[in-house]
């Protein structure tokens, strides 16, 4: 990269912060393209977000980059040294977000062929409240808003409900029809996918809070 | 770090501890844990964090110019604290009310009072040979008298009539040392104070102001004139200084308030704005101000 003259600190930052705002939208899409890949069976979608898997890290990279150049560079401190530490922390749970995403593209691609099993009903329904918890923790990180990110608080529960009644009930299908198995065993894996990335969308939340507020607040 | 075992273990939707009480602990915990060596120095470590100096209401005006206004501030004995502020706001002003340095200045006025172990510098029968005897001054630039690095160091402690020729030489030793420059000049010590390096000098005024056994060391820019290398060791040397002496450091750098003191106090336009632990003040200040300043959107 040419830089002739050195762009000053506070313009470094908000062009950082953007890139972190790109991120947390690709790793939205990522999150939502790979459960309509599984719910619809699509393996050529499945192939295109994985595709999009490997921009997040390049980006996760990039980002990680700059942050250790900024720290080094200027020594910042307060809520610039907050944001900074925070974007560090951050985009590694993007980045899981991500991993997990390309890991029910991963189970996509090995059932796309299988019959429908009724457990599938029920992924949608964890992916409709892990996909809020998502979009609302990377809406309160890029708008910086801790009163948002505490709205968290709770919704989780819901979700690890979810993933509870999904073993129970695919344990029986699996026993009720044996052709079943393959595909209501990888679902079962997805479901703890999901409640794993809802887990992480918490983590955002609450480092969120303290880059904001210099409070420290766990998000469940 | 230890700091990351002290984090209490987060209990669902109670509010965490900011790291700044978690640092505030550690303090408290090192106070009471001294090691071996600490301890032995007995009655001295016992006066820790007993406010040494401690000023009242303190206003004060170059003419017309009221340049600091209510100043309330302790300072802690045997710690670091740094005043920190933006060009012009007072910080030099303030670190000279505290050994009466601005007396000489015929437009200087100023109320309020300036507390030293509960005594106040400013009431009438005051010694003020005395108080800047107790109360030392390094300033921005060297300044270390035309003499030799022997005559610079014995020349207080002269002028306060110590003649014996063993005691001289042991203050000689003991305030070079202290001020870690009797390794680098031991062997000259009659020659031109001029002629060490500019770190050097530095080192040698410290050592002259250690000399007449101060309890406070006031340092205005100690190092502003100074190379890294040679800000380094004047750094080490601070923390070194304030295992025995309250040091009281005026700086624009604000990494170097960062990197040596305890307490950091922001001014601004002669009012504090802010009086926190360095780690708090420069992790999460409480003060919208003190963050523009230090983060740079000042003004």
């Amino acid at each position: 990269m040419e830089v002739t003259t050195r762009i000053p600190f506070h313009k470094e930052l908000e062009s950082l912060k953007k890139t972190v705002e790109d991120m947390s939208k690709l790793v939205l899409d990522v999150v939502r393209g790979s459960v309509r890949s599984l719910i619809n069976q699509d393996e050529n979608f499945a192939l295109q977000i994985i595709k999009k898997g490997e921009e997040i890290d390049l980006l996760e990279f990039n980002i990680e980059h700059k942050c250790m150049e900024l720290l080094a560079l200027y020594q910042p401190v307060a809520s610039d040294l907050r944001t900074l530490v925070t974007i560090i922390k951050i985009i590694a749970d993007l980045d899981r977000l991500a991993d997990y995403s390309e890991d029910i593209c991963q189970v996509t691609i090995h059932t796309h062929h299988l019959k429908k099993v009724r457990e599938l009903d029920k992924i949608l329904l964890m992916h409709g409240k892990v996909d809020n918890i998502v979009r609302i923790a990377l809406k309160a990180l890029i708008e910086g808003d801790p009163e948002l990110a505490k709205t968290l608080s709770g919704l989780d529960d819901e979700v690890d409900e979810l993933f509870v009644k999904i073993i129970g009930e695919g344990i029986e299908t699996m026993k009720e029809d044996p052709s079943s198995v393959q595909f209501t065993a990888n679902l079962i894996l997805v479901s703890k996918y999901l409640e794993r990335m809802a887990d992480h969308a918490c983590n955002i939340a609450g480092r969120t809070i303290y880059m904001v507020t210099g409070k420290r607040k766990k998000i469940h | 770090m230890l700091v990351v075992k002290e984090l209490p273990i987060p209990s669902q939707k109670t509010e965490l501890k900011g790291f700044s009480a978690i640092f505030n602990e550690k303090r408290d915990f090192e106070k009471i844990n001294l090691t071996s060596e600490e301890s032995m120095r007995g009655d001295e470590e016992s006066k820790i964090d007993a406010p040494q100096i401690e000023v009242k209401d303190l206003n004060s005006w170059f003419g017309d110019n009221h340049v600091l206004q209510n100043v309330n501030l302790e300072f802690k004995a045997r710690t670091v604290t740094a005043i920190i502020g933006p060009s012009g706001c007072g910080k030099s002003t303030f670190l000279r009310c505290l050994n009466r340095m601005n007396d000489i200045i015929p437009e200087f006025r100023m109320t309020g009072k300036v507390l030293v172990d509960g005594k106040n510098i400013y009431d009438d029968n005051t010694d003020v040979v005395k108080i800047r005897k107790r109360i030392g001054m390094v300033f921005q630039k060297p300044n270390p008298f035309p003499k030799t690095i022997r005559e610079n160091i014995l020349f207080g402690p002269l002028i306060h009539g110590l003649r014996d020729r063993n005691k001289l030489d042991e203050v000689l030793e003991k305030s070079l040392k202290d001020a870690a420059l009797w390794k680098e000049v031991h062997d000259r010590l009659d020659d031109y104070a001029f002629d060490l390096s500019g770190g050097q000098q530095q080192r040698l005024c410290i050592a002259r102001a250690l000399a007449v056994e101060p309890e406070v060391i006031l340092m205005d820019e100690p190092c502003s004139a100074l190379d890294p290398a040679a800000t380094a060791k004047i750094e080490d040397l601070i923390y070194e200084l304030s295992k025995k002496y309250t040091v009281i450091i005026v700086t624009h750098n604000m990494q170097q308030a960062a990197r040596v003191s305890r307490w950091t106090a922001f001014l601004l336009n002669g009012v504090i704005i802010e009086y926190n632990a360095t780690e708090v003040l420069f992790e999460t200040p409480e003060k919208r101000e003190t963050e523009d300043y230090i983060t740079g959107r000042f003004g």
